[in-house]
């Protein structure tokens, strides 16, 4: 049973100098799965997730990945294991070009050129847009292709766990499908999805399980169907003080 | 004054603008995955410069074996520096600013050491083998085969690190490093090996710098300041990072020297550097091929 848990954190916490910005934060991911974490701006989603890859160092807390303890690895060593973290913001190298940019998503597994060619092809059949700007720089991409790029980059790494930090930030909503489709793809295809958003309904009616973040801890958590009965999403988005449920 | 004159001038000015070139790739070795510049790549060639005159005038070695020796020696002294000067900053939050210091620190360090154990006289180090600085004559092109040699060899170690960038895996890195940090770690790039690496790769270009300088300017433990600071120039002029942008600004700013303290006067050298150097950053401030914005926050 345990085998089946990609990401289990426990009791984490993390925070910039002395001031902590996520407390306790324990959450678990199963194989196949798709989890959500939501919450306000500034709730500290984003440091949750550099905190769990280990971009931002740990105060406290727990990560195993696939049954393994990875708390001592560092993001580089992180990456290798098999947990990839696309970043808010998309973090492309833009004077690269969209290829160089595929094989440095890949620098990770130390990859043979045959490895590379055959990944690369992964990516462009997720992505087939990606083909025809292969040579151009990743700077030049729109918004949306940019960020197909960044999932494809993560992707084609084969991850046990994949994190995305508001994947949809930007997008035409037609890209916002496109964003969820491959994300489907991948949970079918046994990985584990762990996502950031802040489209609330879309990502709902995606995930399997979801948890409410505010001031740093977290509020709330659920089945899709359970969260949106209750309203603490909602205010969690409006920032009002909501009381700590009790969950059985 | 004759075309010859003008043509032997452009010649020096070239071989002078060859090394300040490589005094600001240098730089921009240790400067690429970092962001930061190392204040003690100065001292490093200096010391280059010294450690090619004890292998090759002292202990007599070949100069295909004394070089790369000098070079290993300060890719080691480079190593060092980066363990002692800058990896203890790793963790401190805006160390890029105390970067400045302890380099420095490291660099008044070099200089004086070196002093205590060589002197500052100027010592004689041969041209390379196949070469020499008698005069030849073609037309009105006047010239020596050591000042080719400098040229050639500048230009083929540029293109070299130029194409180590661009076309292999571990220089993507090192771009993507300088890009951004954080998204290479996110590959799974680990931007502390590449630091201590890019140190070491400075130290030996520096040695290789120093070492096909020291025929013509002599080896002294006091060139290292002097050096820096035209290799700082080199590069704002041609702009941060950019090893073609350090050769296109290096060879301006010697042809001015070199032709300045001729045809107007050597003390009026520094003044016509500087204004063109100031009249460039006016113009470009980003330098010749410097682009702005490298960073977005």
């Amino acid at each position: 049973m345990n085998a089946d848990i990609m990401l289990d954190v426990e009791g984490l916490a993390a925070g910039y100098g002395r001031v902590p910005v996520i407390q306790d934060i324990s959450l678990k991911l199963r194989r196949g799965e798709a989890i959500a974490i939501l919450g306000a701006n500034g709730a500290g989603k984003s440091t949750m997730l550099r905190a769990i890859s280990a971009l931002l160092s740990r105060a406290a807390g727990t990560v195993r990945l696939a049954g393994d303890d990875v708390t001592g690895l560092s993001a580089e060593r992180l990456v290798a294991a098999g947990l990839s973290h696309v970043a808010e913001g998309r973090r492309l190298f833009r004077k690269l070009s969209v290829e160089q940019n595929l094989e440095l998503g890949l620098y990770a597994l130390n990859p043979p050129a045959e490895m590379i060619a055959e990944r690369r092809e992964e990516a462009y059949e997720l992505f087939p847009m990606l083909r025809q700007k292969a040579q151009q720089p990743a700077g030049s991409l729109s918004g949306g292709q940019q960020q197909m790029l960044c999932i494809a980059q993560a992707l084609t790494r084969h991850p046990k766990v994949i994190m995305l930090d508001e994947p949809s930030l930007g997008l035409a909503p037609i890209l916002v499908e496109e964003v969820f489709r491959t994300l489907e793809k991948v949970r079918r295809a046994g990985q584990a999805i762990l996502l950031v958003e802040q489209v609330v309904e879309r990502t709902l009616a995606f995930v399997d399980f979801a948890y409410v973040l505010q001031n740093g801890r977290i509020v709330s958590k659920g089945t899709p169907a359970e969260l949106a009965s209750a309203d603490v999403v909602r205010r969690a988005y409006l920032g009002e003080a909501v009381a700590v449920v009790d969950h059985a | 004054m004759s075309g010859e004159d003008f043509f032997a001038l452009l010649v020096s000015g070239l071989t002078t603008g060859a090394i300040y070139a490589m005094v600001g790739v240098s730089l921009n070795i240790a400067y690429k995955p970092t962001n930061v510049f190392n204040m003690a790549q100065g001292g490093l060639i200096m010391l280059g410069m010294m450690f090619t005159w004890v292998l090759l005038s002292v202990l007599g070695l070949p100069w295909i074996l004394g070089v790369p020796l000098a070079m290993a020696i300060v890719a080691a002294v480079g190593l060092v520096e980066e363990r002692i000067a800058v990896a203890p900053l790793h963790n401190v939050a805006g160390h890029s600013h105390a970067w400045v210091i302890t380099t420095l620190a490291f660099s008044i360090i070099l200089v004086n050491a070196a002093d205590q154990i060589w002197g500052a006289d100027p010592r004689y180090v041969a041209p390379m083998p196949g070469t020499s600085l008698t005069h030849h004559r073609f037309g009105i092109v006047g010239f020596n085969t050591a000042q080719i040699a400098i040229i050639v060899i500048a230009f083929a170690s540029i293109w070299l690190v130029e194409y180590f960038y661009h076309h292999t895996r571990l220089g993507r890195a090192v771009l993507a490093v300088s890009e951004d940090s954080d998204g290479a770690r996110l590959c799974g790039i680990n931007p502390l090996r590449l630091t201590m690496g890019s140190f070491a790769a400075g130290g030996a270009f520096a040695a290789l710098t120093g070492a096909i300088a020291s025929p013509i300017l002599f080896a002294s433990t006091e060139f290292g300041l002097d050096l820096l600071i035209k290799g700082f120039i080199a590069l704002a002029i041609g702009g941060l990072g950019s090893n073609w942008g350090a050769l296109a600004g290096a060879i301006l700013i010697a042809c001015i020297e070199t032709l300045s303290s001729v045809y107007l006067s050597p003390g009026m050298r520094q003044i016509a550097l500087l204004a063109v150097f100031l009249a460039v950053l006016l113009m470009r401030p980003n330098g010749m091929f410097g682009r702005p914005g490298g960073r977005e926050v």
